[in-house]
């Protein structure tokens, strides 16, 4: 491993984890204020910096502290945060403790290392497009240097370019089951019981259609890696219409998107909280921030879902008619190939493109954080039955039907659609 | 002997296994012997029951208010980088309730008491209140909650006073009938919705916290009308 890969893995890592984590807080927020605005209320706008300005006019003396900086309420996520980690860590006697203290571990991790796979800026040159911004900067020397040390490699702006993508993500994705079900059994309590039975039954229902249910998009697409698919979604009908996976299956992106949702544990899918029936469900027995890490987990796990269905539905970074494609299949083979840094058919720095491709995911990637929220704050609660029968009965029959007819239709256009 | 003599009720006659049928709303609405469904029937169309574009307009719904909402949010923006934050319309019907009070407020809501001050002071120039201890308010009281003790008023023209009055508000029901009762308009409940406190004691308003409601108290940009908060 040369040096230069290794810092830009670190690059990588830096930024994925910034993202994730920041939107993790963030999305608290979003989360309280979005329901607000929805609701014609203005939401969380309580906690608050206080900053001394101007004498007490009662004339007690010493500074008054009048001035709060609420910045929108911003600093609930802060307080939560604070909140959490100062509260007694209390773990009760009669928990399985290793067991517990293990739960919480396999509730954040996958969520987190899911993200690895997600591309979320193609192909990059960090050597041509560090040095062209300290050239715009004024730093020319400094420009220099960093070009030599990178040179003219072609990284991709992945944590981890695995060519096995999407079954990394249902791999991963799937031991969240062990989070809630160890969490539920370890934790002594009858309401953690029935939230770890629920969470078990109505996740691995649901991670039963949601591997067939993109099978369909799978033989489209001929690939599970997600750079591929991306590079993939770039190509277009006469020119005009983008190759988008939601636009070759808008049926199994409903059915995709309910799947993943069902495994968010978040309403209309929180059959293993239900907060009127088992008090906190399967983390009824966790306090501080062990039950933060849940919390966190599910808002974390917004991000991540948005992440993959930007991917494989919406074309990942690629913004159509705008940036000129990347040609991620052609680098595979020649790793020297001069990329092409068009806008509009116009010759651009490369870092142009690359902050237009990374803004481009972000963008999607918060319109799904936000359409996952509006849906939260939008549709009831299901009854158990009904969460079982949507999926056994009518989601799992169709993405099997949606595999058989897929693959008839790819075989008779004698390849790819 | 007629039925309501005899205890009957004719009432429940039409009641059939617990359910009461409609009575016809006009002669011939019903033909005899018609079996009359006095429920529902459940109409769901094809697409209700597909459930999907039901959720797609529930969707809808919401995210057209949000957005219409944050559209009104940023008109209030434009205002409130100018400082005119406060009068601006927002893109909410929810105040900042300690800091705000809706302005459609209604006038005459009944909230925290007063007891009105005589104009001319006592012969050693203490206030005075109205009230000429006639019990007349704790006797309408339905919550028992307002507590008297007469005495001679120290102005020689005025013959009782209210020497105690004190007001259990944790207990009063806010009904007005005081207010109604009292032939002096010594009480009042003025519209002044802030009671809650810490301490349960204070929850007792003597008849000195009871008259000390004029002047508009402010602190911190916030106004407090109608009452001093009380000392600790």
């Amino acid at each position: 491993m040369d040096t230069a890969f290794f810092v830009v893995c670190l690059m990588n890592l830096a930024f994925v984890l910034g993202v994730l984590l920041n939107l993790g807080g963030l999305l608290t927020w979003v989360e309280r204020k979005q329901g607000a605005v929805m609701a014609n209320r203005i939401g969380a706008n309580r906690a608050y910096i206080p900053v001394p300005v101007g004498r007490d006019p009662n004339g007690a003396g010493g500074f008054k502290w009048s001035k709060r900086f609420t910045l929108m309420g911003l600093f609930h996520a802060l307080t939560d945060g604070i909140k959490m980690l100062t509260k007694e860590n209390f773990t009760p006697p009669f928990v399985d403790k290793f067991v517990y203290n293990l739960a919480v571990w396999f509730s954040a991790v996958p969520v987190l290392v899911t993200f690895a796979v997600v591309p979320f800026g193609g192909p990059f040159q960090p050597g041509v497009m560090m040095s062209e911004v300290l050239n715009l900067v004024g730093l020319a020397g400094l420009a220099t240097t960093v070009g030599d040390f990178f040179g003219d490699g072609v990284y991709h702006m992945q944590l981890a370019n695995l060519n096995v993508g999407l079954l990394f993500v249902f791999a991963i994705g799937s031991t969240g089951i062990f989070s809630a079900a160890l969490a539920g059994w370890s934790s002594g309590n009858k309401f953690s019981l029935l939230g770890a039975l629920r969470s078990s039954s109505q996740m691995i229902s649901y991670e039963v259609f949601m591997g067939i249910s993109v099978l369909g998009l799978l033989v489209v697409y001929g690939t599970v890696d997600f750079n591929e698919m991306a590079q993939l979604q770039q190509q277009t009908w006469f020119d005009v219409i983008p190759k988008w996976g939601v636009l070759l299956q808008p049926h199994m992106f409903f059915v995709f998107m309910t799947a993943l949702m069902a495994e968010n544990k978040r309403v209309p899918f929180d059959m293993p909280e239900a907060e009127s029936e088992l008090v906190a469900g399967y983390f009824t027995e966790y306090t501080s921030m062990k039950m933060g890490l849940f919390m966190m987990t599910e808002f974390l796990e917004i991000a991540v879902i948005a992440g993959i269905i930007v991917t494989m539905f919406f074309g990942a970074y690629h913004i159509p008619g705008v940036v000129a494609a990347t040609d991620y299949m052609h680098w595979a083979a020649h790793p020297d190939l001069v990329p092409v840094n068009a806008v509009f058919g116009h010759e651009v720095p490369h870092f142009l493109v690359i902050v237009l491709r990374v803004g481009a995911f972000l963008g999607k990637l918060v319109f799904f954080c936000w359409l996952q929220i509006l849906i939260r704050w939008t549709l009831p609660k299901f009854r158990y039955d009904q969460v079982m029968k949507l999926g056994w009965k009518y989601m799992l029959p169709l993405s099997i039907v949606n595999v058989i007819v897929t693959a008839g239709v790819v075989i008779l256009l004698g390849g790819m659609a | 002997m007629s039925d309501i003599e005899l205890g009957r009720n004719r009432d429940f006659d039409n009641v059939i296994d617990g359910h009461v049928l409609p009575q016809p709303a006009y002669q011939g609405e019903f033909t005899e012997g018609e079996i009359v469904k006095y429920y529902n029937p459940s109409k769901m169309t094809l697409a209700e029951k597909l459930y999907l574009p039901a959720i797609l307009s529930g969707l809808a719904i919401t995210g057209g208010v949000f957005w219409k909402n944050m559209a009104r949010w940023a008109v209030w923006f434009t205002y409130w980088i100018r400082g005119k934050g406060k009068e601006a319309p927002k893109g909410a019907v929810t105040v900042y309730y300690p800091e705000e009070e809706r302005p459609d407020f209604s006038p005459i809501s009944r909230g925290k008491h007063i007891l009105t001050i005589r104009n001319q002071a006592g012969p050693s120039g203490e206030a005075l209140p109205q009230c000429v201890a006639c019990y007349m308010c704790a006797t309408a009281c339905p919550a028992f909650c307002i507590h008297i003790v007469a005495g001679e008023s120290p102005d020689p023209n005025i013959e009782k006073y209210c020497v105690e009055f004190d007001i259990e508000i944790d207990k009063c029901i806010f009904c007005g009938y005081c207010e109604e009762a009292c032939p002096v308009d010594a009480i009042r409940l003025t519209t002044e919705p802030r009671m809650a406190d810490y301490q349960r004691e204070r929850m007792i308003y003597d008849r000195e916290y009871l008259m000390t409601w004029n002047p508009t108290y402010v602190e911190d940009d916030h106004v407090y009308p109608g009452g001093h908060p009380r000392e600790e």
